[in-house]
């Protein structure tokens, strides 16, 4: 958005904010397609975790998760 | 073991027990018989001390069941009807937990032997919540058996189980005699009881109608009739010899099978000297008996 | 040894089930997200909203010093992290008694008391943990790019440990609450409604100093040293974690675990 202010401290400061994020996307996007899904469908859950900031993998690690595994 | 004296409980208004009353002894695999709804998870739940019963007494163990606060006293295992665990620990996990749930150590040594009793030794390391009915069945009566009971308590252990899944659970069961446990077991299938019970009670809507040592149940059961059936179909002329003899009351025919009514199962020995007398080849030769199922459903129809 | 097993299993439990890494994900997202919205994002935002606001103006309506960063971090853990630590949390006794999980370990001589004293401790401890450690983080980052103000880590680590008695208070709402039902979301959306309620109660009626509340405002002053008023509000929020405690005991000790 603003370039100027992107300075290389910043950016190292943004990087855990990042890897929270996208990091909590992965492991949840993961764990949708490789061991399936409870109370939803796939796309579905996908899709919550993708939109929704943090509350969406939030959402599917406590209910979506699929429990009978392993 | 277990002796249960003038049990009611009320659900609200519904009467779900009726002053049940019971005898276990050592040593006894007792099998309880009931159709769905009859009370049986009930009386069990009350008897291990999970849930509270109105009036009536319930000794269990040496202890009075109704009386007790943690379940646990009364030295007793038990196998729920659905037995949950925690679906995200493995078997051996679950052993482990349940075993020091009673204060005592990790034992790897009996969590095995328990594991490989039941079948999961391949299995221990995987969580729970991949299992089958089936497994997590065997799982229950390994945790049942976790701190050395003498009495188990057994809710429908085989009944929502495909049939090599009850066979698994009627060896288990069979074990259990053999180490010298009292085992209390409900179910609605009667074949099971017939095959390793030696004493069964019928709950019918909440009221015991019948308690008695098996071959007791079936001695009296037994009815003075004999199916025969023979190579060829009899001639009318044998048939009305047969009716003339001394203890038989009637005869019908059916082609090649008879069937005979006698006075009672001594009639058998003559029965049987008629035909070898009259040298005529006999296929089968059975006396009729009423087996559990018939004696259910009389009970129930009695009502 | 049955103590220590059931402490071992909640801890299973929080990691398994990633509780702990929700409850971390979501305190620590906000904890590096006010600061560099605050920085970064919202002065941008402004300058290309109103093109012509003069410094001074756009500085008013900003928040600009590192005390005023950490304040809305903690606010926004007030109003989401709640919603976090609530869903996170409100199976924690609901489910046991839904799935029958308790009827076992409780045949096997697990005492009621424990189960409960067991998931306070673990989940408490890691509620404590998480908001030090993230208020820690806050001040960090805040300080970072808006310079530190604040007289040394003190007034920060204790606003940390006030957040995160208020949550441990929560969390014997939530298993007290688990205790008298099954569903676990509504468990999740009654301790919701009760936290928000009774903040704005307290705020009404002006008696947040005697409330558990009153700990997330102690927290927001940032201040060294502690007033008679705060031990007041932490000896009432100990107190009523003691009865939630107690009455959850009594509780499931009257409970049929066996009824479906
Ligand atoms: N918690 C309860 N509330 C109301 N009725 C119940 C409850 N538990 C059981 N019942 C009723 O009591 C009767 C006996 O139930 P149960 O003991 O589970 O039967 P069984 O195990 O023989 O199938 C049933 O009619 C059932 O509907
Ligand atoms: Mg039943």
């Amino acid at each position: 958005m603003l370039p100027e202010i992107l300075t290389t401290e910043i950016v190292l400061m943004l990087l855990p904010l990042v890897a929270i994020q996208l990091g909590l996307m992965v492991f949840c996007l993961v764990k949708i397609f490789k061991e399936g899904v409870e109370n939803l469908s796939k796309g579905l859950w996908a899709l919550i975790v993708i939109c929704i900031n943090l509350l969406g993998p939030a959402i599917f690690l406590i209910v979506g998760r699929r429990k009978d595994l392993k | 073991m277990i002796n249960v004296r003038g049990l009611n409980k009320h659900f609200g208004n519904f009467q779900a027990l009726k002053d049940v009353n019971l005898n276990v002894e050592k040593g006894d695999i007792y099998g309880f018989i009931g159709h769905n709804g009859a009370g049986k998870s009930t009386t069990i739940s009350i008897l291990t001390g999970l849930a509270k019963a109105d009036s009536g007494t319930c000794i269990v163990n040496g202890k009075d069941a109704c009386k007790t606060v943690n379940p646990s006293d009364l030295g007793i295992g038990y196998l729920p009807e659905d037995p949950s665990f925690y679906k995200w620990m493995t078997a051996r996990e679950t052993l482990i937990y349940l075993l020091e749930s009673s204060g005592k150590k990790n034992n790897p040594v009996k969590i095995n032997e328990i594991l490989e009793w039941v079948g999961l030794e391949e299995s221990a390391g995987r969580k729970v919540g991949g299992f089958s009915r089936g497994m997590k069945q065997r799982l229950g009566i390994g945790a049942a058996l976790i701190n050395d009971p003498q009495l188990l308590f057994l809710d429908e252990p085989s009944s929502a189980l495909d049939p090599e899944g009850r066979g698994d659970v009627l060896r288990l069961i069979k074990d259990l005699r053999d180490m010298g446990k009292t085992v209390f077991f409900s179910t609605h299938i009667l074949s099971d009881v017939e095959r390793i019970c030696n004493k069964v009670g019928i709950l019918v809507n909440g009221r015991i109608v019948k308690e008695d040592r098996l071959e007791v149940i079936q001695e009296e059961n037994i009815l003075p009739i004999y199916d025969i059936e023979t190579d060829i179909a009899l001639k009318n002329n044998i048939v009305e010899d047969i009716e003339k003899l001394k203890c038989v009351k009637k005869v019908q025919t059916f082609d090649k099978r008879i069937q005979v009514l006698t006075e009672s199962h001594e009639c058998g020995k003559e029965l049987y000297r008629f035909f070898s007398d009259k040298d005529l080849n006999v296929v089968s030769f059975n006396l009729r008996k009423n087996d559990l199922e018939d004696i259910f459903l009389e009970e129930v129809n009695k009502k | 040894m049955s103590m220590t097993s059931t402490l071992k299993k909640d801890f299973m439990d929080g990691i398994r089930n990633y509780k702990f890494l929700i409850i971390f994900a979501g305190f620590m997202f906000f904890a590096l997200l006010t600061p560099i919205m605050n920085k970064l994002v919202l002065p941008g935002l402004l300058k290309s909203q109103f093109p012509g606001m003069d410094q001074e103006t756009m500085n008013s309506m900003l928040v600009t010093t590192q005390i005023g960063n950490i304040r809305g971090y903690l606010g926004d853990i007030f109003e989401i992290g709640m919603i976090i630590v609530s869903f996170t949390f409100c199976g924690a006794i609901a489910m046991e008694i839904r799935e029958y999980t308790l009827i076992l370990p409780v045949c096997s001589g697990k005492r009621y008391s424990e189960i409960i004293l067991s998931k306070m401790i673990v989940f408490g401890l890691s509620l404590i943990l998480v908001t030090t450690v993230s208020i820690l983080s806050n001040y960090l980052y805040s300080g970072i790019l808006f310079g530190f103000e604040i007289d040394g880590v003190i007034p920060v680590l204790k606003a940390g440990i006030l957040q995160g008695l208020y949550m441990v208070f929560i969390l014997s709402v939530i298993v007290f609450l688990g205790t008298l039902m099954r569903n676990q979301i509504i468990v999740g959306l009654l301790t919701l409604i009760f936290a928000y309620v009774s903040r704005l109660l307290g705020n009404l009626l002006d008696i947040n100093g005697f409330t558990p509340a009153g700990l997330l405002i102690e927290a927001e002053k940032l201040e060294n040293g502690s007033a008679a008023g705060l031990y007041i509000t932490t000896a009432i929020t100990i107190g009523l974690i003691v009865v939630f405690v107690a009455a959850s005991i009594l509780k499931l000790r009257k409970t049929d675990l066996t009824r479906r």
